[in-house]
């Protein structure tokens, strides 16, 4: 994986960076717990894990700098602009299956409905639609069954009138999972689609 | 030679199949180049293809909506290129390649840092920053 990252380094444009060149490089909270950055020139490596700790390139052939505590404020001072012009969070919506099928269960159907008024409301919506099921089944199976899922929930959607500027809908199987399970397990948490509207 | 030709000419096919992100928001001065041309969107929801070079000027701040959910904000005086992206996760077939050349970028990678962390990689002038599921912020200068 490195040798790659290094041989990438080669096509690097520098030609239009005019002051004294160099990069910074700061790992920001996510809110969740899988969170880090290798960071990486032809001079060595920092993995950052931390969050706001941030590290300095000088040029391609020098190791990035030990990582350091940024403060918040030293670096939105500069870059209040950058920060402001990042996306807010989407609202999701999750909603469940019956088993090995694409059929919203009872209470889900009950919520789409509730939920509706509030859509068209806000709509033309973008949103992407992701389908997911539980571990009982193939995963080859399970790929194809939360596509489905997925479609089934775009068409609710078409059929009760949500104008959509740009629906997306994908299915990730059994990737994912809401609820950590061992293989061949039915659990309805699983059999879900996630609605992620902006 | 000719097979090679045919590749190019059906990956160029692929690539203008589909729309690998959507610009989300646009303040002042931004652009697109794409191939020979720069096109200045009007409004956000403007389509994304691999090879677009994203460009703010001195005013300027936008920021990118990926197919997975991941997001990039860029701030003024930025030039960011959309080398190669992919997002199919039937074929299971990821590739999130990024690189900033000028200016400053927050970047927060969606599914495909949680299911091919490998896959991302962001790259500046002096290396490349690969993620694990993650938030992060960069500034060229």
């Amino acid at each position: 994986m490195v040798e790659i990252l290094l041989v990438s380094l080669v096509i690097v444009v520098t030609a239009f960076v005019m002051e004294p060149s160099g990069t910074d490089v700061v790992l920001l909270d996510n809110n969740r717990s899988q969170n880090a950055i290798i960071v990486t020139t032809e001079g060595g490596s920092v993995t950052i894990d931390t969050p706001y700790e941030g590290t300095s390139l000088e040029s391609s052939s020098k190791a990035p700098s030990t990582p350091e505590t940024v403060s918040d404020a030293a670096l939105t001072a500069d870059d209040a602009d950058t920060f402001a012009a990042v996306p807010p969070p989407p609202l999701t919506l999750t909603l469940y299956f019956e088993n090995n099928s694409d059929e919203l269960t009872p209470k889900s159907h009950r919520d789409l409905n509730m939920i509706l008024p509030l859509l068209r409301e806000l709509s033309p919506l973008h949103v992407a639609i992701t389908g997911y099921t539980d571990t009982t089944g193939s995963a080859s199976y399970n790929l194809a069954l939360s596509e489905k899922r997925a479609s089934a929930l775009r068409t609710l959607l078409e059929q009760q009138h949500v104008a959509m500027r740009r629906c997306q809908t994908d299915g990730l199987g059994e990737y994912l999972l809401q609820v950590q399970t061992p293989d061949e397990t039915n659990e309805p948490k699983n059999r879900r689609v996630e609605i992620t509207i902006r | 030679m000719k097979r090679l030709l045919l590749l190019c000419l059906m990956s160029l096919q692929l690539w203008s199949a589909e729309a690998v992100a959507v610009l989300d928001s646009q303040k002042n001065e931004v652009g697109i180049r794409r191939g020979g041309d720069v096109i200045t969107p009007k409004d956000s929801g403007a389509e994304l293809y691999p090879g677009d070079i994203l460009f703010t000027g001195k005013e300027g701040a936008l920021s990118i909506l990926f197919n997975d959910g991941s997001t990039v904000a860029l701030g003024h005086k930025s030039v960011l290129k959309i080398d190669d992206y992919l997002f199919e996760p039937s074929q299971k077939a990821y590739r999130f390649d990024l690189s900033l050349s000028e200016g400053s970028a927050i970047v927060e990678t969606g599914k495909i840092g949680k299911l091919s962390p490998e896959s991302v990689t962001f790259r500046v002038p002096e290396g490349t920053i690969g993620v694990r599921g993650t938030r992060f912020f960069v500034k060229v200068h």
